[in-house]
């Protein structure tokens, strides 16, 4: 008798079980994105695509919508079925889609997730339909800005991108006695003026000389080594970030910390940063934040330009933003290029990026992009010589150890050439112990 | 007939949750084990490498910085919550005016988002503009940068860890001494014990099963914290407030090495686990020898 309760028991969960492990799997491994292969819409047949996008901004959402509205006026046989999620849980979500094998068609990708997963074959290779077409967005792009989605001689991703120059408040430097015109023009000057712009009351720092995270802090870190004229890591996915150049320019980061210049903070509060709480006289910010800095500072407080100029003249600016991209696997690769052709047509884009931050990625859009706001002028001269994260997919160990380097760094844990040889040491152990 | 079927009837009744059970949290736990013996990395298919990730894990210094940091949030949390928790409870039992609304402060940051907790403790203890370090300027001592300081990021999670948990060990301990029969009290008061002598020698030992289920519950939410440290300091500064959850959501959907994760998981829950079933022997034994 308790033989047949155990048998009743657990035959239908060996029987679910067996379902379950029957239902596993599904993602389709063929290749269907070779250049030409037709689907629905090419017999008249109406095409769903499935778009994801990263935003939980109504303003964006809007912005978006309106592009899908124009899209499926001018394709009556595509319609776009829209699906918004917050950045911070975006990709856990679309990786998860990916797994089962239920991605969108078209979809919205991070800088640092799209470089750090394009190797594992799952987005669109848009080269052969941009070749097909001859299309005339590609000599029109950024060269910097359509290198960023490029791979192995493919083009996996369109960047919508945000760019990082240099911003200072005006009213800060006047009150430091400093032409408030005059923003620093090379990086030793901007180390000195970060010192002179500092604000100590009661031997507290209130107001900070530059803004820089002292966690979570590889960004602006990054956009000073650029200035030097390196990178954190190699095209392998090497760590670099433990090179003479480096340790010079974290200890001169720490020596600004350890004077009272930067104000600790975590880059990934909610709060914002110090530079957009007024607790900073200088940062490396993002054109996205723009409007918004005007509004709570004053426009006419806020002064932009590129970054100073590093030893060898580089003004690189730190360059991310949001890339789109199409499913290797989609069923409709044609109207999926179709969609992202339209999204990077000129009016289109513009009409995108204005809204929403983004810079226009087009050059032929300068004119008309300037005459919108001063600053405009600025993002779009930084974008001929921008660099964002190098295609890698240790990418993120990279991340990983820099943070914590620099996090060591800037605590007096160990001091800053120890910090940052420990880590690359540890990131190369982790990424020998992967291969 | 009746009798085969009066047998069958309790297991088909108690099937549905079983079935849940199985296919929602069986199924997942043991398909984590499995990934934790493979490099899957959520975009592509799983490969078996065997003992490898666990052969990282044991290497890992940043995940063992991690295990160190969550015992100390357990222990740090646990004993002075359950400590708190008993001494407000007797008080609570206490006819005072407005005790409703003393226990429901009490309470409630218990049954508050998480999130919602850590953005107004992240406000709270802002180094420029937090009441917390206005309050210490006035009296004289120096404010700090509680969260971005690797030597008080740690204790300082704990310390709001310790607010949020007191108000459930309060509740559960409330529970327990009404529970208690007021016959005992009167006849240790007849014997002329004091208050403190009653709650020592009577409310205390009668609590002990009911600690002993505080204690395992708290240890397994202790063990599980996430939210208020990925909020009030992402587990940093270098490392200094990171806990073994963090580092898997880290592994997981930053480094998106699932695989790596899963091994993790399957460690968290193996020494949860083993803390669970010593704390249950322990108790356990302590009751019956009693």
């Amino acid at each position: 008798m308790r033989k047949k309760a155990w048998a009743l028991t657990i035959a239908p969960i060996a029987a679910l079980s067996l379902a379950l492990a029957g239902c596993g799997g599904g993602a389709n491994e063929d290749n269907g994105a070779a250049a030409g292969q037709g689907s629905g819409a090419s017999s008249g047949e109406q095409v769903t695509l499935k778009f994801w996008y990263p935003t939980a901004e109504q303003i964006a959402i809007d912005a978006v919508n309106a592009q899908i509205d124009k899209f499926e006026s001018l394709h009556p046989d595509i319609k776009v079925e829209l699906t918004t999620i917050p950045f911070s849980e975006y990709f856990q979500k679309l990786s998860v889609a990916y797994s089962g094998g239920l991605q969108p068609d078209v979809h919205g990708l991070g800088f640092g997730q799209l470089i750090s997963t394009v190797g594992q074959g799952k987005y669109l290779d848009l080269q052969p339909y941009i070749d097909k077409d001859s299309w005339e967005g590609k000599d029109d792009f950024f060269p910097d800005i359509l290198k960023a989605g490029q791979w192995q001689g493919g083009q996996y991703g369109l960047l919508l991108p945000e760019i990082r120059p240099l911003a200072w408040r005006k009213d800060f430097f006047e009150e430091a006695g400093l032409d408030p015109e005059s923003p620093p023009k090379t990086v030793d000057e901007l180390f000195e003026l970060a010192n002179k712009l500092k604000v100590v009351e009661n031997g507290k720092t209130v107001r900070a000389g530059i803004d820089i995270a002292t966690s979570n802090g590889e960004q602006p870190y990054l956009s000073l080594l650029l200035l030097l004229g390196e990178d954190f890591y190699d095209d392998e996915g090497n760590p670099t970030f433990d090179s003479d150049t480096s340790i010079k320019l974290v200890e001169r980061m720490v020596q600004l910390y350890k004077d009272g210049a930067i104000i600790p903070y975590n880059s990934q509060q909610v709060g914002g940063s110090t530079f957009t709480q007024s607790q900073a006289a200088m940062a490396f910010v993002s054109t996205a934040g723009a409007a918004a800095l005007k509004q709570s500072a004053g426009a006419d407080k806020i002064g932009w330009a590129l970054p100073p100029e590093g030893a060898a003249g580089n003004r690189t600016s730190l360059v991310l933003g949001t890339f789109l991209t199409a499913a290797k696997n989609t069923k409709h690769p044609e109207e999926a290029w179709e969609f992202l052709k339209f999204w990077f047509e000129k009016d289109n884009v513009f009409e995108f990026a204005t809204k929403t931050g983004f810079i226009p990625p087009l050059q032929s859009l300068k004119d008309e992009y300037v005459k919108l706001s001063p600053e405009n002028e600025i993002s779009f001269e930084a974008l001929n010589h921008a660099q964002g994260y190098r295609a890698s997919e240790l990418w993120g160990i990279n991340v990983k150890y820099l943070r914590l380097a620099l996090e060591e760094a800037y605590n007096g844990v160990k001091p800053a050439a120890d910090a940052l040889k420990d880590n690359a040491k540890l990131a190369r152990d982790e990424i020998a112990g992967l291969k | 007939m009746n009798r085969g079927w009066n047998r069958i009837v309790p297991y088909l009744m108690i099937l549905p949750n079983y079935l849940i059970f199985a296919v929602f949290v069986l199924a997942p736990v043991l398909w984590i084990v499995y990934l934790g013996f493979t490099d899957y990395t959520i975009l592509q298919p799983s490969e078996w490498i065997g003992g490898r990730n666990y052969e990282r894990l044991f290497k890992d210094t940043l995940f063992h910085k991690a295990i160190i940091n969550t015992i100390w949030y357990w222990i740090g949390t646990i004993v002075p919550a359950i400590l708190l928790g008993l001494v407000l409870a007797a008080l609570l039992t206490m006819k005072i005016r407005l005790l409703a609304a003393f226990r429901a402060f009490i309470y409630l940051p218990g049954v508050l988002s998480s999130v919602a907790v850590a953005m107004t403790w992240l406000w709270l203890l802002d180094p420029l503009r937090g009441p917390i370090n206005g309050a210490l300027e006035a009296v004289g001592i120096e404010g700090r940068n509680w969260l971005q300081n690797p030597d008080t990021s740690l204790p300082s999670v704990i310390v709001i860890g310790i607010w949020t948990g007191l108000g459930y060990a309060m509740i559960v301990l409330l529970a327990g001494i009404q529970g208690i029969s007021e016959s005992l009290y009167e006849a240790a008061s007849l014997d002329g014990a004091s208050g403190p002598q009653r709650f020592r020698y009577i409310t205390v030992p009668l609590l002990k099963p009911i600690l002993l289920f505080l204690f395992i519950t708290a240890t397994i939410r202790s063990f599980q914290v996430f939210d208020l440290v990925y909020i009030l300091t992402g587990g940093g500064p270098a490392n200094s407030s990171t806990t073994i959850v963090t580092q898997i959501v880290g592994a997981s959907f930053q480094e998106y090495r699932m695989g790596y994760a899963s091994s993790m998981a399957v460690f968290l829950l193996g020494i949860t686990l083993i803390v669970t079933m010593l704390q249950y022997w322990l108790g356990s034994r302590n009751t019956t020898t009693e």
